[in-house]
């Protein structure tokens, strides 16, 4: 058909042509402030790793801090983990910190978990004097032993992660808490390395998130991480770099730029006053750990207190990686709905003067890459074959921005894996760090678009408002090379 | 150079670029791994040597020669020692090792260099008592900030060293310096020694009230009760942190004298100066107050509530005796209180 005799059609392709361009030089600008904001993260990680450098020894940290290191209770919620609690019990029994207790909490297990322990530890039920400072199900019964002075167990009914860990803010006289996951692998000298924020400026730090590393492929023995490997399951090495990119370089950056919104909820210290007087972790959503540090965040921001929120880049927690499409899946769209329903609750945050740089910066770059980052990179390759089919596709331009995104990915990689060879090290080898280079380059191919559908699953379940957690299928830990 | 052209140079310079920074990144690891080996077998001799050392101070001498300019390897290897030993052998070690010129090489690590070095330095000089060692340590501690200047303030305590600390706090608020837990270790230790010193911070009226309740609680310290009336004066006139925190120190020093400004504490508007009033009638046992304590059982908050009845179990039977008659008394929240603690600390 020729166009040019239709005059109304002609219009028409015009104007969509227009559009499209226009979504295109969109998708275009967007990708590059991303990358933009990653290089900006590299500078501020690699000045924050150089202002303030990891201590290397246990010794010296357990000699200069132990004499001022506040007391810490350990909140641990347990869900039907039966085959591994007694073992992650026993590991948290044997780290290496001058004054804390561990509160397990059983949140309604379906399974034998609350037996085990008392068979294992000798517990007894018991009365403790504790407040309903946060809501949370009703505690069934407290637990303690005459030979483990530090644990308690506390046995609630079934209402969720948020849930339990608000059971064990009530429970708990610490004045720092620190929430977890019952199947996360803590280094014996964890609590001493992330406290070290709260002994520094105890007056002013509200929150200290640690690095999470991929426990998959390293040798483990009750408990804990005798050797640091990578992972042999291909998705789980993929995971390795993606890990060492958020923690190391982004929370680190957003840690210097004092926007830090979120402290993993698999490790995680806290001063617990403050968590009271922001009600505690708030129910109802999959990002109960975003969403208290952005609560956090709003009730100091209001009252115009000086606070801090800080991030340690040292490796303090261990956690198994989905090995599976599937469960990762899972994980990553419930990740990505817990960021947007977070995002969405405190909308009002969003460029706000009241909030300075959280209103501006970490709220805007939720907006750039969790809230519209998605759909972008999914218009871009959706216009792709509509560019090409309407023929307005430069096939020489696609393959130079291919180029340039591939290699700049692959850059910001090995830069994140530089900052961990320049302070940590804690990768065994060279044939390691040959490995995480290759997964950098393999990521690109594939892998970087299925994590895009999957974070439209996350967009989609928030719009319909899906609820649930998903089954977080995991092969365990014990005594595995 | 057109669009295209450029996008692909790009690609191409950060390809090459990347290529070459992962070979770097292998080949420095594979000389790190080197390195550490050689560093580890260094840091075993070195502690070799230390152990011949405790037992005849001259033994081990040669075998330090090789280690003598690694300062940082030698004062770490010997804070790993220290850390375990006492007595005899640790004062053979200190004697060979002063005999081998230790002091003097770390004196010299301390002034300079990277902060984990000097760190490690400044810790270990502590071994070295002298005139030379405490004026390196004081102008390491003059001329660095944060860790480095408490490792120093440290250093110099352990050495039984005067630290003015007027002069310590000021260069800490002249570079913004947090107050922090470690200063509070040097607190506590100046409470004992110059409590006087402290006292006249604690007065100061330009201090930040953060700086002033860490001031008043390591004031808790101290074995000398001329402190017990500038803690009743910022008990009753300081801000909250500053009234709890003396609250807090006058139940630690046990002082009779205390009681009025307790009781008055006990009816505080802040809940966490009622709080540590409580918590320090129970701590210095003024059983006179037992009255008013058991009325903070009905307290609106629960940390006020829990302290209360806590501190009634540490004021006699008196304290338990009434703690008991609440708990008997009825469903509000004082009995609850009172019967959960009973239960808790088995005086059902």
């Amino acid at each position: 058909m020729n166009l040019t005799s239709h005059p109304m059609l002609m219009t028409v392709a015009f104007t969509a042509t227009h559009w499209a361009q226009m979504i295109a030089w969109f998708v275009i600008g967007a990708g590059v402030l991303q990358n933009l904001v990653y290089v900006w993260q590299l500078v501020l990680a690699e000045r924050g790793l150089r202002r303030r450098p990891p201590i290397a020894a246990s010794g010296h940290l357990w000699r200069r801090y132990a004499a001022s290191a506040p007391p810490i209770a350990l909140l641990a919620p347990a869900y039907n983990e039966e085959p591994t609690v007694v073992e992650s019990v026993r590991s948290l029994l044997a780290l290496q910190y001058p004054n804390f207790e561990i509160v397990v909490i059983n949140d309604g297990s379906k399974d034998r978990t609350l037996d085990v322990l008392i068979e294992a530890f000798e517990l007894k039920q018991i009365e403790r004097n504790y407040d309903l400072a946060t809501d949370c199900k009703p505690i069934r019964g407290v637990y303690a032993a005459a030979n483990q002075p530090r644990l308690i167990v506390v046995d609630k009914v079934n209402g969720g992660k948020a849930d339990a860990l608000n059971a064990g803010l009530n429970l708990a006289r610490a004045p720092i808490v620190c929430s977890m996951d019952a199947d996360s692998l803590l280094e014996p000298d964890a609590l001493l390395r992330v406290v070290r924020p709260f002994v520094e400026d105890p007056d002013r730090t509200l929150a200290v998130g640690g690095t999470i590393r991929v426990a998959n492929g390293c040798t483990i023995d009750h408990g804990q991480v005798l050797r640091v490997g990578v992972p042999k399951n291909f998705l789980a090495a993929l995971q390795t770099m993606e890990y060492l990119r958020a923690f190391l370089m982004a929370r680190l950056a957003w840690s210097e730029a004092s926007c830090l919104t979120i402290i993993s909820g698999a490790f995680g210290l806290f001063k617990r006053q403050a968590v009271l007087d922001v009600g505690g972790y708030s129910h109802g959503t999959v990002g109960e750990d975003m969403e208290l540090v952005i609560k956090l965040h709003k009730l100091y921001r209001d009252q115009q207190k000086d606070y801090r929120v800080v991030f340690v880049p040292e490796p303090v927690c261990w956690t198994e990686a989905p090995e599976t499409f599937k469960v990762l899946g899972r994980q990553r769209s419930r990740w990505h709905r817990g960021a947007l329903e977070t995002f969405f609750r405190h909308r009002k945050m969003l460029f706000n003067p009241t909030y300075g740089r959280i209103g501006f910066v970490a709220f805007g770059n939720v907006l750039l890459v969790d809230v519209i980052g998605p759909i972008i990179e999914a218009l871009g390759y959706l216009l792709i074959p509509a560019f090409y089919l309407v023929g307005t596709l430069s096939i020489e331009y696609l393959e130079a921005f291919a180029a340039v995104s591939f290699t700049f990915g692959v850059t910001i990689s090995v830069a994140a894996l530089a900052l961990e060879e320049t302070e940590l090290r804690r990768f065994p080898d060279a044939k390691s760090l040959a490995v995480l280079m290759a997964a950098a380059i393999v990521e690109n191919f594939g892998y970087r678009q299925i994590n895009n559908i999957w974070r439209l699953q996350g967009f989609w379940q928030f719009l319909t408002r899906a609820q649930g957690w998903g089954t977080m299928t995991r092969k365990g830990f014990a005594r595995k090379g | 150079m057109d669009v295209l052209r450029i996008l692909w140079l790009s690609s191409l310079l950060m390809g090459g670029f990347a290529l070459t920074w992962m070979v770097l990144l292998i080949i420095a690891r594979l000389f790190r791994d080197r390195n550490e080996l050689r560093r580890q077998i260094a840091y075993q001799a070195v502690i070799d040597a230390y152990l011949r050392m405790m037992r005849d101070n001259m033994a081990g001498f040669d075998d330090l020669l090789p280690y003598r300019r690694q300062g940082r390897l030698m004062a770490e290897a010997l804070l790993e020692i220290l850390d375990i030993v006492r007595g005899a052998q640790r004062e053979a070690l200190i004697d060979g090792l002063t005999a081998f010129g230790l002091d003097k090489t770390l004196r010299a690590r301390a002034r300079r260099g990277a902060a984990a070095a000097r760190l490690a330095a400044l810790e270990a000089l502590a071994c070295f008592p002298g005139p030379e060692t405490e004026d390196a340590v004081r102008t390491a501690g003059r001329t660095s900030g944060g860790p480095v200047r408490m490792a120093a303030a440290k250093s110099l305590l352990a050495m039984g060293a005067h630290i003015d600390l007027d002069l310590l706090i000021d260069d800490m608020r002249r570079r913004r310096e947090a107050w922090s837990g470690p200063l509070a270790d040097v607190l506590t230790v100046l409470a004992e020694r110059q409590p006087a010193d402290c006292v006249r911070e604690l007065q100061r009226t330009d201090l930040p009230e953060a700086l002033k309740a860490m001031i008043a609680e390591a004031l808790g310290g101290a074995t000398d009760y001329t402190v017990v009336p500038v803690l009743s004066e910022t008990a009753l006139r300081g801000g909250p942190k500053v009234r709890a925190a003396s609250l807090r120190a006058l139940g630690r020093l046990m002082h009779p004298a205390a009681e009025p400004v307790v009781r008055r504490g006990i009816a505080d508007e802040d809940w966490q100066v009622r709080g540590a009033a409580v918590a320090a009638a129970g701590a210095a046992g003024l059983t006179k107050l037992i009255p008013r304590v058991a009325e903070r059982l009905a307290d609106p908050v629960w940390w006020v509530r829990f302290q209360a009845a806590e501190a009634l179990t540490r004021l006699g039977p008196d304290g338990v005796g009434l703690l008991r008659q609440i708990a008997d008394a009825g469903p509000d929240a004082a009995a609850r209180a009172a019967s959960l603690t009973l239960a808790e600390r088995g005086l059902t």
